[in-house]
């Protein structure tokens, strides 16, 4: 992501990101709002859903920096039960879908792992992302490549 | 009471200036939220015939886009009404050439309407006491009430499970205002809970 975003904005997208998806209150209401108005579908990019979410730094050039990161994981693979014949982008709208329409919606963590240029995947797991807590998330991590 | 909207209309005015016209500008974290307040608040409504409205606290009219995106083909006359002139003048620039719809700086609604609603007006308490707060949200309630003709449509933020109130915001279980829009109002009163966010809708009709 640094490609795309100064470092320095990195971990606060993230922990917006892991906050809007947290447990309790997000939770419900990011539920409620995939019921309401669909806003992980197919019909619309990452970049209009967290666009709508507010999610992204507020600095103009780095906001759009994120959206452009978020876009060209059209290019890379997927890793995840029944994700692997999508392409990144795809496989994020149908996990975070298929979680907040399902039965039992976990809260989801997104993170990052270093790729190398060619390999890049996102990776698509259940765990307890948090190794101080029991609670089971749905973890989607991000692929980066080593700075230059 | 004119020492609260001094106060009210001071941080909406910043607000806007520092975010301009987007949910940020009027204290909301994001669009989608906001919109999804907007669809409880317009369960007051029915959209099979015509109707008119009064937006109290219309901010710079993120309700005319709602509608617009939801309810597009609704015919509506809309009155938006905001504290703060700043306000005002992004909803004019913004919707002033909609048909049927006007705005006015103004602490209170200035027509009659079949319908009025108030979204987000009572949260931000900006540190007053609680007891001139709620004769703050007494004095709005009153106002929607005499000038909607069908009803009126407002939300409050709930309280936390485990935690005070932080002293910036209002927060309040439904049963104080149920009762006020019933026994006092004459209304009779719908809640609506469980649709996301921490707090609850208040549907009260005339």
């Amino acid at each position: 992501m640094g490609e795309y975003v100064k470092q320095n904005f990195v971990p606060m997208i993230l922990a917006q990101m892991n906050f809007r998806f947290g447990p309790g209150d997000p939770l419900r209401e990011i539920v409620a709002l995939q019921k309401e108005f669909e806003i992980f579908s197919l019909e619309h990019s990452l970049r209009d859903s967290f666009n709508l979410l507010n999610v992204g730094p507020q600095d103009e050039r780095q906001r759009r920096g994120f959206f452009r990161y978020l876009d060209d994981l059209k290019n890379v693979e997927a890793e995840g039960v029944g994700l692997k014949k999508l392409d990144g982008h795809t496989a994020i709208i149908t996990a975070l879908k298929g979680n907040l329409e399902g039965k039992s919606p976990m809260p989801v963590f997104f993170a990052y792992h270093l790729s190398t240029r060619g390999k890049q995947a996102v990776k698509v797991t259940t765990t307890a992302a948090m190794e101080f807590s029991p609670i089971k998330y749905l973890t989607v991590s991000l692929p980066t490549l080593p700075e230059k | 009471m004119r020492g609260i909207r001094n106060r009210v209309r001071a941080h909406y005015s910043a607000t806007i200036a520092r975010h301009g016209p987007t949910p940020l500008g009027v204290d909301w974290q994001n669009m989608a939220a906001q919109q999804l307040r907007f669809v409880q608040l317009l369960r007051i409504c029915d959209f099979a015939a015509p109707f008119s409205i009064n937006d109290f606290g219309c901010g710079y009219g993120a309700l005319l886009d709602y509608l617009k995106l939801r309810h597009p083909g609704a015919k509506l006359t809309y009155r938006g009404v905001d504290l703060a002139p700043a306000m005002i003048t992004q909803a004019e620039e913004r919707w002033g050439k909609r048909p049927r719809t006007t705005f006015a700086v103004a602490s209170h609604c200035d027509g009659i309407a079949d319908y009025s609603l108030a979204s987000g007006v009572f949260n931000v308490r900006l540190g007053e006491p609680l007891a001139a707060w709620e004769a703050y949200v007494r004095s709005i309630l009153v106002d929607l009430r005499a000038h909607s003709q069908i009803g009126f449509a407002v939300n409050f933020m709930l309280p936390h499970d485990a935690r005070r109130t932080e002293r910036e915001l209002y927060r309040t279980q439904p049963e104080l205002w149920v009762k006020f829009c019933h026994k006092r109002l004459g209304c009779s009163v719908e809640i609506l809970t469980d649709y996301g966010l921490r707090e609850f809708t208040l549907l009260a009709r005339t």
